[in-house]
């Protein structure tokens, strides 16, 4: 008798068990990562209280960084335009490319750093960075999509459903956990690794080009280019003739008011040796273009910052000495970091290429 | 041995009942909140025309408000807010016309809300619920809520299809839309747990500064006309029971 009640008891445990899972109650535990400020940063400014990383949450978020599924024809992702070997910009080209051969009307700029940043695109009009993805999502010229789409497209997909339980215990998903997990990848995109950064921490020494060019900076750019992020995340107004197509009026866009017209946020100048082209719509192809701007004694717009209003004296050779030292901000560790790149570049870079055999797979 | 297996057994059982008793935790005595669109002295209809104070017609399609921040007075005077109360009025959806609030309070004289979305709501990410951005009353590229929306057609707009749409949005500074909303409840409301709140669309048109469609058929950015629809459409709420 005895015995036939264990019996019971062991039974009732065992089914209490796999209702349990079957009832989708499971989900594994989330495994924390710690978000580590570099030496000397400042605290970021992003609530990781609200939204703690874990790697389960990083991974979706990197899954969905790189999937087309966030575009109406499935074929943009949010790494198209923000590529790794592109500083997480867009590389060599000046406006976006959406989807149906359409273009945005700005360039990408690297989302890098993003931890400390409090306002985002070039206009500072979106205020959470987990808000920021649905913009480029819904825009009709960059993935087109509808938020409804998407989240029913992830809802029927099985994979997403069970990776967004993992991460977030939740069955349902919806735009809060859709931005928290992309939020989640971004935000360990922390660009502190370049040769500059090496210099800083005493690892390394600059050549004497660089050297020169770093005096330079601290003397002609560091006004609105400050390290460790290389801006002031301030919006201003750099005295670029307003584009007749585009009409973009930057701040003002979102301000409503007359002084914000044609300012746009300072772009940090991280990774800038590999970000071309360069300016809110990316008219300027090589750094040569952006200084000549900046040299020029031309007479400048009304509204011009007044920082540039007689232009920055620049030589030709202190432009060679401030470009050698513009690309010791390139960060290779970010770019050719496995844990930053899509998984199909991973494989096939593991993957032997047999050069008999004429397959690119 | 039989308390192991009686607690197995109950926890067993615990399991199976979760998802009931989670759903019957709420009713109790609750304060319904009925809102009747109408246009003037008519019942809002999609297949009707109206007539605003400059002389245009028009009839509406679409008409959505947030209604958030609800607050409760007791004849004390005393004030009790209701906490997380946010509600997106849908004229299309009926079931969004009827806002249930937890009443403890037998002796309302008066409620409060606000016509929109809080600030911090708008500042701080992603909400869910009916503040989740796919709702649609959310602008992506300048963070910020559709406070509320009309959409319609009338025969003076100049835009395709001779639409209208006003969306009206803005929460800080000069750009802020919201209205704290003060209407006094008579005691039969009271009494019967349910206030008949008219929302006259009307208003949106007609008030300070008359909204002519010929001129402003859209409005999509915030701003000046933004606030003056606001301006109007803040007095749209009337309590009739």
């Amino acid at each position: 008798m005895k015995q036939y009640r264990l019996y019971i008891t062991v039974l009732m445990i065992v089914l209490s068990g796999i209702a349990w899972v079957q009832a989708d109650n499971w989900w594994g535990p989330v495994h924390p990562v710690k978000f580590n400020t570099p030496k000397g940063w400042p605290s970021p400014v992003y609530d990781f209280v609200a939204n703690p990383l874990t790697k389960e949450g990083v991974a979706l978020g990197k899954q969905l960084f790189y999937d087309g599924i966030l575009s109406k024809d499935g074929m943009v992702s949010c790494g198209t335009c923000h590529q790794s070997f592109g500083g997480f910009a867009t590389y060599d080209h000046s406006l976006s490319h959406g989807i149906d051969n359409r273009f945005s009307t700005r360039n990408a700029p690297g989302i890098v750093n993003m931890a400390w940043q409090k306002n985002f695109m070039w206009d500072g009009g979106i205020l959470h960075l987990d808000l920021q993805p649905l913009a480029p999502i819904t825009a009709e010229n960059e993935m087109g999509e509808t938020l409804d789409s998407v989240l029913h497209k992830l809802n029927t997909h099985a994979d997403y459903r069970k990776k967004f339980q993992q991460a977030f215990g939740v069955k349902k998903i919806t735009t809060l956990e859709l931005g928290k997990a992309i939020s989640q990848f971004v935000l360990t995109l922390v660009s502190n690794n370049s040769k500059y950064d090496r210099v800083m921490r005493g690892d390394d020494k600059f050549i004497l080009p660089e050297q020169l060019g770093y005096e330079m900076f601290q003397q002609k750019c560091i006004t609105c280019h400050p390290p460790p992020f290389f801006t002031d995340f301030s919006f201003r107004n750099a005295g670029l003739a307003e584009d007749e197509v585009l009409q973009d009026k930057g701040r003002m866009r979102i301000t409503g008011k007359s002084v914000d017209s044609l300012k746009f946020k300072v772009p940090s100048l991280r990774n800038v040796g590999i970000s071309f082209p360069y300016g809110h719509d990316g008219r300027w192809a090589t750094l040569r273009n952006v200084f000549e701007h900046y040299r020029s004694k031309q007479p400048r717009p009304l509204g011009t910052d007044s920082l540039l209003k007689n232009g920055i004296p620049l030589s030709n050779y202190e432009i060679g000495q401030l470009t050698a030292f513009l690309y010791t901000l390139t960060d290779s560790t970010l770019i050719t970091n496995p844990a930053f790149l899509p998984e199909e570049l991973n494989r096939l870079q593991k993957q032997e290429r047999d050069i008999h055999q004429n397959k690119r797979d | 041995m039989r308390q192991v297996g009686l607690l197995v057994m109950g926890l067993w059982m615990a399991g199976i009942f979760q998802t009931t008793a989670a759903q019957s935790v709420a009713g109790k005595s609750m304060l319904t909140i009925q809102i009747i669109p109408v246009v003037g002295e008519k019942n809002w209809s999609p297949e009707d025309t109206y007539t605003n104070a400059l002389g245009e017609t028009f009839s509406i399609d679409k008409c959505l408000f947030y209604l958030s921040n609800f607050a409760l007075q007791s004849s004390s005077g005393k004030w009790y807010p209701i906490r997380d109360s946010y509600f997106l009025v849908n004229i299309l959806d009926s079931s969004s016309l009827q806002i249930r609030l937890p009443g403890n309070i037998t002796d309302v004289v008066s409620i409060q809300f606000l016509l929109g979305v809080d600030s911090a709501k708008n500042v701080s990410g992603i909400q869910s619920g009916v503040l989740d951005p796919a709702r649609g009353m959310f602008w992506t590229w300048n963070t910020g809520y559709v406070m509320a929306k009309m959409e319609g057609t009338s025969a003076v707009s100049p835009m395709p299809g001779k639409k209208f749409t006003y969306h009206v949005g803005g929460f800080a500074g000069e750009q802020n839309v919201t209205k704290l909303i003060q209407l006094a409840i008579d005691k039969k409301s009271t009494e019967q747990h349910r206030i008949l709140l008219q929302a006259d669309l009307l208003r949106w048109f007609n008030g300070n500064s008359p909204l002519s469609i010929a001129a402003n058929p859209v409005c999509h950015v915030p701003g000046k006309l933004a606030n003056q629809i606001a301006n109007n459409y803040q007095f749209q709420f009337r309590v009739i029971q």
